[in-house]
């Protein structure tokens, strides 16, 4: 793992994933760490949490990234999910409405129950499934595809169709799949909207083109103050530093003597 | 959202989300056996859970205290930032739950801090219990003869002591009389011994298991700190149990908490049946783990019929108890370099007046239990009857903290160690029943949790061993 530190700051941030299932946080993730997409993710099973780091130009922020493993689908994340996260990004699905709504919540349970500074990014991921990606996306769903300017790759329809006809000649995101515009749910200027208005940082992206994640990663990193609270130890006061001093800064004790996180990188 | 469950079928339900329960799941899940976690209350951790100052209020209110409380109006506003544990421990830095912790990495979710501090009350006032073998020579209120007869029990602990002549045959008398009479030691200091030390919960418990918590303290001593014990971060077993219950979620198990997990029309016999409201089918287990306390009543049994009882005080106080000021404590090793308060502390009062042993724990704000310049205090006792818990512990309190800003009282009540049906599908866990609550405790259900474990897997060769690494991943691990 590069480990290049030396003198540039190093602030070690958690930051959680929230969304409903399938939405595709995990593949953000994925997408993030490994640079990698999977059609057939299972839902998520594996990782304690991921670490990547993301240099800035005067810092660096090494994000631990937490996915739910699961345990929203019944209302069950425990308190421990939310403790000392610096940064959280709820995801919904641009093709599928009911998931912003979801995402919705999600953001006052995070206010309710996280830390008050906590930086949070609303992402309408699966924006490969949608045709335009500029002007046109500010419409609201089905939009006649006559009036897109003329671009067959995103015309293409079902993906039985799909199958049969190689797609004319590529554009990055659409090619195997059903990318009429139709699918959109949610209007960019709609989650926007809410975003300004619930002071959340917003993206649209995707995790299966790669577009705008590493973008959303960078942007949360530049939003997290330098003096963030680093290890889930942190504690805020001068107590309990007696025992801090001697494992650095109240990062409590390590109990297995060994390094944390899975895997190293940059963005 | 979820249409129900995912399956009908699971290889093992768990239910209750206690540290035994949660350290079972995980390991089982991470075995590769399908679990579903089910727990009827809306938090975390059963017995053991972490509550906010709220939810703390609404538990001493459900569990029928005599004496409920209101949130304080100025604590409003920062009621969710405690972390109150109701099963309050010190965790021995060696035992089964730190080597649990280790292997499953689960100490990667959660903290620890050492204990900052043992003291023990007696009738003249506090004093600071020497960790370790260095303090105890730095000790200037204990003289050199007295040392010399404190280490040489220490080294009797440490060693070999089942085949040492001055112990045989003695194993069943009491330690307390053991100390002043064949050691020698002044009352005073075989008290200090009996309670802080061995962590007796009386004057009559026996000189062999004595010795044996006397060894691991010894044993425990050093290996991460200058102390013999940590203290978990946010209330403790609450939080970890909490860490496995992720962990689990991690290795595809499911949790479902609160109403839609109560269970109902529970059938045991050559596999487990219920119903469940977050599932539109009946669901079919191959064997089920719980506490029979939580069992016996779906069963409609009549369910474990020994209790222990445990009196609980919960106190917030707005500064350092000041028998704990560093300046202030007797024994004080002359420490001139700026006085670093403590913010975690364990304090024994050893019995007298026939009450029983005493104990108290205190987390400050570095523990995470709390908001800054706050601490919070525990303190409990086993009792014989279900008698007034306020009356008996808040003389302790007020001898602590005479205006504590918050405090609540309620009693505990713990099924002994009994069995629930005779089905080989159930396997159940026994709650601590002891009374060393603060230090033996937490691995007590560590080893409740590799024993559920061991009772669904067997422990044949070739069986995955109770969170045994897989070979790639021991080589992921290496950062
Ligand atoms: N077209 C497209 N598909 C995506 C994208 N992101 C994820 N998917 C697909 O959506 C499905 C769900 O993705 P996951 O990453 O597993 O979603 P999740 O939110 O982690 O799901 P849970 O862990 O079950 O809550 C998978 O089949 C992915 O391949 C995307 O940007 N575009
Ligand atoms: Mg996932």
């Amino acid at each position: 793992m590069s480990n290049e530190d030396g003198p540039v700051k190093a602030t070690q941030v958690k930051l959680v994933l929230l969304g409903e299932a399938a939405v595709g946080k995990s593949s953000l993730v994925m997408r993030f760490c490994s640079n990698d997409f999977n059609e057939n993710t299972s839902p998520t099973i594996g990782a304690a949490f991921l670490t990547q780091k993301c240099r800035l130009e005067n810092r660096i922020v090494k994000f631990e990234i937490w996915d739910t493993a699961g345990q929203e689908r019944f209302h069950s994340l425990a308190p421990m999910y939310y403790r000392n996260a610096a940064a959280a990004v709820v995801v919904y699905d641009i093709t599928k409405a009911s998931s912003l709504e979801k995402a919705k919540a999600w953001v006052k349970e995070l206010q309710r129950q996280a830390n008050p500074n906590i930086v949070i990014a609303l992402v309408g991921n699966k924006l490969d499934l949608v045709s335009d990606e500029s002007g046109a996306s500010v419409a609201p769903k089905s939009k006649p595809a006559a009036e897109e300017p003329a671009n067959e790759a995103e015309e293409s329809e079902t993906d039985a169709e799909d199958d049969a006809t190689p797609p004319p000649p590529a554009t990055t995101a659409a090619a195997g799949d059903d990318s009429s515009d139709s699918l959109r749910q949610v209007s960019k200027e709609e989650a926007d909207e809410y975003a300004k208005e619930a002071k959340l940082l917003f993206f649209e992206a995707s995790a299966k083109t790669g577009a705008n994640v590493s973008e959303l990663f960078t942007e949360i990193a530049k939003n997290i103050p330098d003096e963030t609270p680093t290890k889930p130890a942190a504690a805020q006061g001068q107590a309990g530093r007696r025992n801090g001093a001697r494992q650095g800064a109240d990062s409590g004790v390590d109990l297995g003597e060994r390094q944390q996180g899975k895997k190293g990188g940059c963005c | 959202m979820a249409q129900g469950l995912d399956s009908d079928e699971y290889d093992v339900v768990v239910l209750g989300t206690g540290l035994a329960e949660s350290i079972a799941a995980a390991a089982l899940a991470k075995a590769g056996k399908s679990v579903l976690h089910l727990d009827p209350n809306e938090y975390y951790g059963s017995a053991q859970a972490s509550l906010t100052l709220d939810e703390l209020i609404e538990y001493v209110k459900v569990c029928g205290s005599t004496h409920p409380v209101e949130l304080p109006e100025k604590l409003e506003k920062d009621r969710r930032r405690y972390a109150l544990s109701l099963f309050p421990a010190v965790l021995p830095s060696r035992g089964a739950l730190i080597e649990t912790l280790i292997a499953s990495d689960v100490s990667k979710y959660v903290s620890f801090k050492m204990l900052d501090s043992v003291i023990v009350a007696s009738s003249g006032g506090f004093r600071r219990v020497p960790g370790s073998k260095e303090q105890i020579f730095r000790d200037q209120s204990v003289s050199l003869m007295e040392k010399r007869k404190l280490m040489r029990f220490l080294m009797l602990s440490a060693g070999d002591h089942e085949s040492s002549e001055l112990i045989q045959g003695k194993e069943n008398d009491a330690l307390l009389d053991f100390l002043t009479e064949s050691i020698k030691l002044p009352p005073d200091l075989a008290s200090t011994v009996t309670y802080a030390i061995a962590h007796c919960s009386g004057p009559s418990d026996p000189l062999g298991p004595a010795i044996k918590r006397t060894q691991r303290y010894l044993q425990s001593v050093g290996r991460y700190g200058s102390g013999a014990f940590l203290v978990g971060q946010y209330g403790g077993a609450g939080e970890v149990a909490q860490g496995f219950c992720r962990a689990c979620a991690v290795y595809g198990g499911t949790y479902v908490l609160g109403p839609s997990a109560r269970m109902t029309d529970l059938h045991v016999d050559d596999k487990v049946t219920f119903s469940i409201p977050c599932h539109p089918r009946p669901v079919i287990a191959k064997r089920i783990i719980s506490a029979p306390d939580l069992l016996a009543p779906l069963l409609k049994e009549p369910g474990p019929s020994e209790r222990v009882l445990g009196a609980h005080c919960i106190a917030i106080l707005s500064s350092l108890p000041a028998a704990l000021a560093k300046d202030r404590a007797l024994g004080e090793e002359n420490d001139n370099e700026g006085i670093e308060q403590d913010d975690t502390a364990m304090i024994i009062f050893p019995p007298v007046d026939g009450k029983p042993v005493v104990r108290g724990l205190l987390m400050g704000e570095g523990t995470g239990s709390c908001p800054a310049g706050q601490y919070v205090l525990y303190i409990s006792a086993t009792v014989t009857e279900p008698s007034d818990s306020e009356e008996l512990l808040r003389p302790y309190l007020r001898r602590l903290a005479p205006e504590p800003i918050f405090e609540s009282y309620h009693v505990s009540e713990t099924a002994k160690p009994s069995s629930v049906a005779g089905s080989s599908c159930v396997v159940g866990l026994s709650p601590y029943g002891d009374n060393q609550l603060e230090t033996e405790a937490l691995d007590w259900e560590a080893e409740q949790g590799r024993a559920a474990y061991e009772a669904i897997m067997g422990t044949s060769e070739g069986v995955r061993g109770f969170f045994e690494k897989t070979e790639g991943e021991t080589e992921e691990e290496t950062v």
